[in-house]
């Protein structure tokens, strides 16, 4: 299976006055299509800026980030925006929904700019939402408001499944539903989810674990087992 | 620091408040600016306070009695008059007044003051209407039945200057008895240049009025309380005055009376001299008769004196024929002679051309002939000179060759004999040779000596004969044997040169006999010119004699012609004698008819002188009838009157101007209101956003146990910071720009007033700060209250977000169904912030209510013009005609008008200007009454502005115009007064009001009119309409009515309308500054709504970004709700403007003019389309900010 995220010596340098701080540094890893992986490392590992690298969202200062046989590291920010829309899927640790939508138009918000969507009632109802379609967010749980996030990110029927810490606001309980739900999504749907979090108690469920250090790689494996949620305990 | 922090917050608070301050305190000081500047220039032209006025005018005694008066600081007498003044072809009414010493300073704009009699200063306004210019002279008419030499002391003034007074602030002039009613202008003369016994007027100064500012409640007071002091004393001043005039009267009935005795005696007079008369007349007549007697004989003579001049010139005609014949002869005679005399001359000259010829031909020959000959002469001499001497040479050859041959011979035998003696001696000298020397004899010596000298000798001949060989060589000849030869030659050569003597001497003869052949011919030639010479002479004789015998010739026919001329003249002067006779005779017959006239006529002058006596008889008793009235009169005379009048009641516009300035403030009350409201909107959102903010900052420092004042205090210091920096600006700015332009706008209607004055008004700034601390403060205590109120934990806590809402509109399922979600969004965010709704909803809907204001006004002001003349007033031209005018003149006039062709219609009316009054108010209007109302019809229309009704001059009721009905606060049904000052008061009821813009008219049919006033109306104006498309010769028919003398003006609609165009251009400034302020309404409103939007939803529009919005998406998002406020905006402030501009028109309207009422369609187009651009200038500039927002922002948690 070749490799549908690739990642080659990236690093991303920030200049604050004279010093400068390398927040990725040299970062290889690869990921296959449909695989379900986790990338977990303490604060300041250079996670997040992984994240906004692969999200479209910042440029790498310099290095390679082959999506799908795309290098996205070469893009200008009008591609950038292009490959946002079409691609990437994203859920936020905080959901970041438009609190004047209902649930059902936050999805078919993300709908109305990408070519070939989902269904939005659907997609809600496979997140297990079918009865809350009408509901604004401020009207929803936290959970109920991070399986909007996510519908929405599905529904746009994106290439990868970029999630930044979904269980970070949630409890316990609702936390693991999410991750259920973000495991399933792959399995069933064959989707490629990265999902980046500090807690590396969450990493036998997932196809690969790239652990990261001080804006390096520390390690990367791959578990031909992964074990469903339900058994994981932390 | 806070402030640093968010400046764009601090600055919209800090600009919106400028606004509304300097809005506030800016319209406010204008109306105290206005009053400023115009006091100050009254104050400083020492406008008089009071005006006095006596029905009998005023003695010096009244002038020093009010001077006396408590209050009073000063008081000057003044003459004045009203007259009509010719400008063009127009003939205006013009106030002549007196220069004043101490009141009412003119200033002077070109030339200087009148200083004596006969000049004048002329008004700057008045000066366009007549073309008059510094230097012309002006000459006056009286406009009533008084001469003009009873108030003026000449008619025509010279201009020496040309200025203004103060007394007339603006173009108004007031109103007169005189012409049409209406004073177009004002003149100063000296008081030398008035004819009055007593002051028509007294000017006042109250005491310390000069320092109270004019139309303020202070300067009222001051002038009211001494125009009462005045009154007390005009009781008692009039009566005096009272007893004077009767003083005067008695003795002008006296002075009739007398008139009266003169009169009768000059009628008995007149008697004896119609006695004298006739009998004068009687002799006169036989005189006459006995001329006209006389002229017949006379005449009689003449002709028979003619008849014998006609026979005299037949004869001399008869005698000067004869004479012609005679000459004729010696002309043909005299014309012969010369051409024979031509013939003559012209051989003559052909003989002269020959001779020339001839000797231009032989002339040149001969003399070269002649040097020839000279020349020849001279070689045949040379030659004969060298053949001489060749021949002397030859025979001196000859002769010494026989020398040298004689010689040679001689030698010969000489040698010969030596030879023969040497050969005796050499024998001899042998014998001897052989003695020896010393035995030698003597002989033998002596012989040897011979022999040796015989020896020598023979050398020498030796010697010689070769010498003379020698010659012989160098002669050619080589040996002696040749000599003869050559002599033979020598000979023979002479032989042959006198061969060629005589041979030369036959060529000299040859010579000779040449020479006197040409002296023959030269001869010749000589003699013929001569000849030629001698003829010419003749011919010149001849040619005198003819000349002479022309001259002869032309004296004759001259003399005769001469005679010819004095024929004809003779017979002329005969011709007229004739003539004269005829004439004479028709005199004569003339004279005879004009006798028997004068006749007649004597009989007919002594009846008339005959009935004239008897008539002065009549008038006689009519005249003690008179006097006798005269006295009964006296004895009835009214007290006189004064008039005390106040600068408002004396002045044409004062009132005006107050009434200006104090319309300025209710608009200041208004207009300001809108931009205070919009900044508590923009205090209280702005602020409660800061609130919200600092949320858990507030909590900590509650929790730290700070006061609730002590939190709160940085929040109101935030906002009073704001709030007071934002005053001053706007105090600083406000009251010096917007009185500056509000003033600046009124000058062209006081264009005299010389300064702007603005001060600063602290009162006006200082509420303008104070409504704005209130508006803001109160908006910030409101928006902290709710925060501080809660619990620290409550605070420390993240507010529960707030909740989506279902809006009304998601009602309404095909609608909300078509909108894509950021446009539900975007509705519901609108909602969902009511306050910010509303700030920008006021703030857009003010920036559009004064845009429409702006454009409204421009609208209102310039319609009437096209209003006024195309829906009301269809005519073109009015032709004012003075009172006194004769029924003559005015039919001559109407015939004029019915024959020009340009014209369509004309109708006759009464205009007059007068006064009116209501219950509440009193006004000048004008008093039109129709000859016929069925005319009217087509002149004017009477309707009503609001609905499509019509009225027509009803019996006993009369139209009034709008406007005026809204000045006297009339209503139909309601009775006013009309106070004519001849006339006296009437009542009258309204019937109707009709739609008017300009100028203010009470329409009054005639029936009503004579009901009124016990008699007919005067018709003194005429309504003029020309034909379609013919409008332009409107002009030319008003000349050709302003040739009539009693035509005293013509005024044309659309020179009115262009002049009034003119007074409405500087509209456009105000119409700016609204535009302006409307702009930076606009500005600051959506600027900071923008502010707060983009602030507030910063993690909402990155999550968008990440989503991958495009950047024109993300801003369109956040547009979309710009949009959308901007058009409710708009169509909020498309009521609010329609409410303001109705309010704000009725209040600038001046009193002469009703505006329009009605904004124009296009202007609404017009302020929308500057609303949306004043929109779209704030979010081109937001979207700037949009794009730096960064994507990052949607990681971080919720603050």
């Amino acid at each position: 299976m070749s490799a549908f995220v690739e990642l080659k010596e990236v690093r991303k340098i920030y200049k604050m006055g004279e010093i400068e701080i390398a927040a990725a540094d040299g970062i290889d890893f690869t990921i296959n299509k449909g695989e379900f992986a986790v990338v977990v490392g303490p604060s300041g590992a250079g996670k997040t800026t992984v994240l906004n690298i692969l999200g479209g969202m910042d440029t790498a200062t310099s290095g390679e980030v082959w999506i799908d046989g795309a290098d996205v590291a070469s893009y200008n920010a009008r591609q950038l925006t292009a490959y946002r829309r079409a691609d990437i899927g994203f859920v936020f640790q905080f959901y970041n929904l438009i609190p004047n939508l209902t649930a059902l138009e936050n999805v078919e918000l993300a709908l109305q700019i990408c070519k070939n969507p989902l269904d939005a009632a659907t997609v809600l109802q496979d997140v297990g939402l079918g009865d809350r379609l009408n509901n604004f967010p401020a009207q929803l749980s936290g959970g109920e408001q991070q399986r909007v996030s996510i519908a929405r990110a599905l529904a746009k029927n994106p290439k990868l499944l970029l999630c930044d810490e979904p269980t970070g606001a949630l409890d316990y309980n609702t936390g693991k539903a999410i991750l259920k739900l973000l495991q399933d999504t792959c399995r069933e749907r064959g989707m490629t989810v990265i999902l980046i979090t500090h807690n590396s108690a969450i990493t036998p469920m997932a196809d690969r674990v790239i652990k990261m250090k001080n804006g390096k790689v520390d390690s990367m494996t791959e578990n031909p087992n992964p074990v469903s949620v339900e058994t994981i305990e932390w | 620091m806070e402030i640093r922090k968010s400046r764009g917050r601090f600055i919209s608070i800090f600009f919106i408040v400028a606004l509304g301050v300097a809005f506030y305190s800016g319209i406010r000081s204008s109306q105290p600016s206005m009053l400023i500047s115009g006091d100050a220039y009254f104050d400083r032209e020492e406008l008089m306070d009071i005006k006095v006025i006596g029905t009998m005018g005023l003695t010096d005694e009244d002038i020093q009695a009010i001077s006396e008066v408590k209050g009073i600081a000063e008081a000057e007498g003044s003459y004045s008059k009203d007259v009509l003044c010719p400008t063009g072809e127009n003939e205006k009414v013009v106030h002549v007044m007196a220069a004043q010493e101490n009141f009412n300073t003119v200033q002077v704009v070109e030339g200087r003051m009148p200083e004596k009699e006969g000049e004048c200063l002329l008004d700057e306004d008045f000066v366009a209407y007549g073309d008059y210019q510094v230097g012309d002279r002006i000459t006056f008419r009286s406009g009533d039945d008084s001469e003009l030499s009873e108030s003026l002391t000449c008619d025509t003034f010279t201009i020496v200057g040309i200025g203004n007074s103060p007394l007339y602030i603006s173009f108004g002039r007031g109103n007169s008895l005189i012409g049409n009613g209406e004073v177009s202008g004002f003149v100063v003369v000296d008081k030398s240049s008035f004819n009055l016994d007593v002051y028509t007027e007294a000017y006042v100064r109250v005491s310390d009025a000069e320092d109270a500012v004019a139309f303020t409640k202070e300067y009222e007071d001051l002038t009211d309380a001494a125009k009462a002091a005045i009154e007390e004393i005009e009781e008692e001043r009039c009566k005096a005055r009272r007893e004077e005039v009767l003083e005067e009267a008695n003795s002008e009935i006296a002075d009739a009376e007398k008139e009266l005795d003169d009169k009768s005696e000059e009628l008995d007079a007149a008697k004896q001299e119609l006695e004298d008369a006739r009998s004068t007349a009687a002799k006169k007549l036989a005189d006459a008769k006995k001329e006209l007697e006389d002229g017949e004989a006379l005449l009689t003579q003449s002709r028979k004196q003619i008849e014998d001049g006609k026979k005299q010139i037949e004869d001399a005609k008869s005698e000067l024929n004869r004479q012609q014949s005679t000459l004729d002869e010696a002309k043909k005679e005299y014309e012969s002679g010369y051409a024979e005399f031509s013939e003559k001359e012209k051989e003559l000259d052909e003989a002269e051309a020959e001779y020339q010829k001839n000797y231009d031909q032989y002339m040149p020959l001969i003399t070269s002939g002649k040097e020839e000959i000279a020349n020849g002469k001279e070689q045949i001499e040379a030659g004969r000179e060298q053949i001489e001497e060749g021949i002397l040479q030859i025979d001196t050859g000859i002769e010494q060759l026989q020398q040298a041959a004689d010689g040679l011979e001689q030698i010969d035998s000489a040698l010969e004999t030596l030879d023969k003696l040497v050969q005796i001696g050499q024998s001899l000298y042998e014998k001897i040779s052989a003695v020896p020397e010393e035995e030698r004899s003597e002989l033998q010596n002596k012989l040897v000596e011979i022999y040796e000298g015989m020896l020598e000798k023979k050398e020498a001949l030796e010697e010689q004969k070769n010498e003379i060989l020698v010659q012989l060589q160098v002669a050619g000849v080589e040996n002696e044997e040749q000599i003869p030869a050559k002599i033979e030659e020598l000979q023979q050569q002479r032989e042959e040169l006198i061969q060629k003597r005589s041979e030369l001497d036959a060529t000299e003869k040859e010579l000779l006999e040449k020479e006197e052949e040409l002296l023959k011919q030269e001869q010749q030639l000589i003699e013929a010119g001569q000849a030629l010479e001698s003829g010419k002479k003749q011919l010149e004789d001849g040619r005198k004699e003819l000349l002479d015998a022309k001259q002869q010739i032309e004296d004759g026919q001259r003399q005769l012609d001469a005679a010819w001329t004095l024929i004809r003249k003779k017979e002329e002067s005969l011709n007229q004698g004739k003539k004269e006779i005829v004439s004479a005779e028709k005199e004569l017959s003339e004279g005879k008819s004009e006798y028997a006239k004068a006749a007649a006529d004597a009989v007919q002058q002594i009846e008339d002188g005959e009935k004239q006596i008897r008539e002065g008889e009549e008038k006689l008793i009519e005249a003690k009838q008179q006097i006798a009235d005269a006295k009964a009169e006296i004895a009835k005379v009214e007290e006189p009157k004064w008039y005390i009048q106040n600068r408002s009641e004396a002045m044409a516009e004062y009132d005006g101007y107050g009434e200006n300035a104090d319309r300025m403030r209710s608009i200041g009350e208004v207009f300001p209101f809108l931009f205070f409201l919009v900044a508590a909107l923009i205090s209280l959102t702005t602020m409660t956003r800061m609130v919200e903010e600092q949320r858990i900052q507030i909590g900590t420092m509650k929790a730290l146990g700070y006061g609730k004042l002590a939190i709160a205090k940085k929040y109101i210091f935030y906002a009073l910071s704001a709030t007071l920096g934002g005053s001053i600006v706007g105090v600083l700015i406000g009251e010096k720009v917007f009185p500056l332009v509000i003033i600046y706008a009124y000058k062209i209607l006081y264009k005299h007033l010389p300064d702007i004055l603005l001060p600063y008004h602290l009162i006006y700034a200082v509420q303008a700060t104070g409504i704005a601390v209130i508006c803001t403060l109160a908006a910030t205590i409101g928006s902290c209250y709710k925060e501080l109120a809660s619990h620290p934990a409550a605070l420390m806590r993240p507010p529960a977000p707030k909740q989506g809402k279902r809006i009304l509109l998601e009602r309404i399922g095909w609608f909300w169904r078509r909108l894509s979600f950021t446009w539900k969004s975007s509705i519901r965010n609108l909602i969902r912030y009511k306050k910010r709704f509303f700030m920008t909803i006021f703030g857009i809907g003010g920036c559009m209510a004064l845009l429409l204001v702006g454009f409204g006004l421009k609208d209102c002001i310039y319609e009437i013009v096209d209003l006024q003349y195309e829906k009301i007033q269809f005519y073109d031209a009015t032709a004012y005609m003075n009172d006194t005018i004769d029924k003559e003149e005015k039919n001559q006039i109407l015939d004029e008008l019915e024959a020009d062709s340009a014209l369509d219609d004309f109708t006759q009316v009464r205009m007059q200007k007068l006064k009116v009054k209501s219950e509440s108010d009193e006004s000048s209007v004008y008093l039109v009454v129709p000859e016929s109302e069925e005319e009217l019809k087509s002149f004017l229309s009477f309707h009503s502005r609001t609905s499509d009704e019509t009225y027509t001059l009803a019996e006993d009721k009369v139209i009034l115009t709008e406007k005026m009905s809204q000045i006297l606060a009339v209503n139909v049904g309601d009775t006013i007064t009309i106070k004519d000052d001849d006339k006296g008061e009437r009542e009258v009821v309204i019937g109707a009001i009709c739609e008017n813009y300009m100028g203010h008219y009470l329409y009054l049919s005639n029936d009503t009119y004579e009901e009124l006033y016990g008699a007919p109306p005067k018709y003194n104006s005429i309504l003029l309409r020309m034909k379609d498309g013919q409008e332009d010769s409107i002009e030319e028919t008003g000349r050709t009515l302003l040739e009539f003398d009693d035509v005293l003006n013509v005024s044309y609609s659309k020179s009115i309308e262009s002049r009034l165009d003119d007074m409405l251009r500087s509209l456009n400034l105000v119409i700016i500054v609204l535009i302006v302020s409307a702009g930076m309404l606009a500005f600051v409103v959506l600027y900071n709504l923008n502010n707060i939007n983009i602030t507030e939803r910063r993690r909402e529009l990155a999550t968008l970004k990440v989503l991958g919005f495009y950047d024109i998406e993300v801003a369109s998002y956040v547009y979309r709700e710009n949009v959308m406020l901007t058009f409710l905006g708009a169509l909020v402030g498309m009521g609010l403007g329609n409410l303001m501009h109705r309010f704000v028109i009725v209040t600038v309207e001046v009193n002469e003019a009703m505006f329009g009422r009605e904004i124009h369609p296009i202007s609404y187009l017009y302020s929308f389309l500057f609303t949306v651009a004043f929109s779209m200038f704030v979010n081109w500039i937001m979207f700037y900010k949009l794009k730096k927002i960064d994507m990052v922002e949607s990681l971080k948690s919720v603050e």
